[in-house]
């Protein structure tokens, strides 16, 4: 959490801690996971072949404090085994409820990209262990900035509106800082009895900084081919995301997917699609689900005239770069779900991985965990 | 012979029992002059539905678990288990869209708080309703 952040932070605190505690409400998510992938060279989500509980064990606390007339802060708070526990503030915004419509957030907060981003954490709300990663593995999930909330009833339908504005820094996994600006965005989501549709669109300028990248973007350059040396960087770019989604449950029966693209033609992220499927059958206490999912990440229409264009070894270096983040890969999975109550669910789940450009990456996963609510 | 009579007013109290737990009222202040139907009742129960036709905003409340009433209409009326409502109401609740209604002891808490707010809507055993409040809806 950079400085700018942290007055934002610590304004929103004072407000929580100076509120005549009104009305305060507390409630808390846990999930004990653990996994272990089923050959010795197999690596998913974060497991190996030794048994591991840490990827996807979370605890969160959220607090919300009613304050004056129409006004309310909320804080949550997590803590990740994925990142040794640090207690990381994942949103802290207050809200101005102008009327049962219409809410305006400021402050730290969820993009609403998919249909689970809200609630992402919570894992007792859904049936899978995690939601599908591919699809859901976007590098910003938070924003500091400002959200407007408008929601309305057409007849049997009833509408949720949302715009974003912000912006956001952060690390990638593997430790390159990143910088998005101008984040701006809404997504609209329709429902009527057991269907519901949504619709998302939202773009920023996105800068990766990555000392190994710039070396290569360097050699490039110095070769002439100046445009491909830009596209190998991803400074000051546009991204866009777009996404679609639709859930069916008439109780029984559900049946969702999802689909959304990253459009980042001039960086080294390209153009990743991901969608998937997933079915599940309530039976009592029980949901058995199967999930079918497919990742795709494509070479921009421009840069293969630029890659033609460019010297061999500047042409090499560029393809060898775009190669790396370049993706075909399928993941199935299959698990179970058991509502012990209504604060404890049991889920067991087998994830199998088809890459079909690195069979070195297929992998198969097995995980057991609890979701809590509390 | 006294087995059976015993029997008998067994199935019979039982019955009768069985029969005064059958009908949940969805009520309303009497004056209010507020209606809903169909599938207005769940979705205002669950915050989909935010107003009345009348454009009065919508102010749903529950019994608590204890509450016999409160049971039935999940299942009659929401259509979720104890855990599916707790899942939908922690979805709102986790990202700030909402709250889960607030929750009365007795159905007598519960015409007090409909009679008190215009656009309060609550639900009772049919057999508390009084000449304060308006039954919308029978389940």
């Amino acid at each position: 959490m950079k400085i700018k952040h942290t007055s934002i932070l610590i304004f929103v605190l004072a407000l929580f801690h100076s509120s005549a505690w009104a009305d305060v409400r507390v409630n808390g998510f846990a999930s004990f996971v653990g996994g272990i992938t089923l050959d010795d060279d197999e690596t998913l989500f974060g497991y190996t072949s030794d048994f591991d509980a840490d990827p996807d064990t979370l605890v969160g606390i959220q607090g919300t404090v009613d304050l004056a007339d129409k006004f309310t802060t909320t804080v949550q708070l997590t803590a990740r085994g994925a990142e040794d526990y640090d207690v990381d503030l994942e949103w802290a915004y207050i809200t101005y409820n102008y009327n049962e419509k219409t809410a305006i957030n400021l402050g730290r907060l969820r993009v609403p990209f998919f249909s689970y981003s809200d609630f992402l954490d919570v894992r007792y709300t859904y049936y899978w262990i995690r939601p599908p990663q591919d699809v859901y593995g976007v590098l910003v999930q938070n924003i500091t900035g400002a959200s407007l909330l408008y929601s309305d009833s057409y007849g049997s339908w009833d509408a949720t509106f949302q715009v974003v504005a912000g912006a956001s820094d952060g690390e990638t996994a593997v430790g390159d800082t990143f910088d998005s600006q101008n984040f701006f965005g809404g997504s609209v989501q329709l429902e009527k009895n057991w269907f519901s549709v949504r619709a998302g669109y939202f773009r920023n300028k996105l800068s990766i900084n990555s000392a190994a990248f710039q070396g290569a973007s360097d050699v490039i350059a110095s070769t002439g081919a100046t445009e491909l040396a830009s596209r190998v960087l991803t400074q000051d770019d546009t991204a866009t995301f777009s996404h679609v989604g639709f859930k069916i449950d008439n109780g029984s029966l559900i049946i969702n997917g999802e689909w959304r693209q990253i459009y980042f033609p001039e960086g080294l992220p390209q153009i990743p699609t991901a969608w998937y499927l997933s079915a599940g059958y309530r039976i009592g206490k029980w949901t058995p689900n199967i999930t079918y999912e497919n990742l795709d990440v494509a070479l921009p229409g421009g840069n293969q005239a630029l890659i033609d264009a460019a010297a061999p070894q500047a042409a090499a270096i560029a393809t060898g770069l775009f190669s790396a983040f370049q993706e075909d890969r399928e993941t199935i999975s299959v698990g179970v779900r058991y509502e012990y109550s209504s604060n404890i669910a049991f889920k067991v789940d087998y994830t199998t991985r088809d890459d079909n450009l690195s069979s070195t990456d297929d992998a198969d996963l097995i995980s057991v965990g609890v979701d809590l609510l509390f | 012979m006294k087995l059976f009579n015993l029997a008998l007013c067994g199935l019979v109290l039982l019955s009768i029992g069985s029969f005064a737990q059958a009908d949940i009222a969805v009520i309303v202040a009497k004056d209010s002059g507020l209606t809903a139907s169909g599938d207005q009742i769940p979705r205002i129960f669950l915050g989909k539905l935010k107003n009345f036709d009348s454009g009065e905003v919508a102010t749903p409340i529950y019994a608590q678990d204890e509450n016999p009433s409160h049971k039935e209409f999940n299942s009659k009326v929401l259509k979720k288990s104890a855990g599916q409502l707790k899942a939908y109401w922690s979805k709102l609740l986790f990202s700030g869209k909402g709250a889960p209604p607030k929750e009365f002891a007795s159905d007598a808490d519960i015409i007090n708080a409909v009679v008190a707010n215009k656009g309060t809507i609550g639900y009772i055993s049919a057999a508390s309703v009084t000449d304060d409040v308006t039954v919308i809806g029978t389940y």
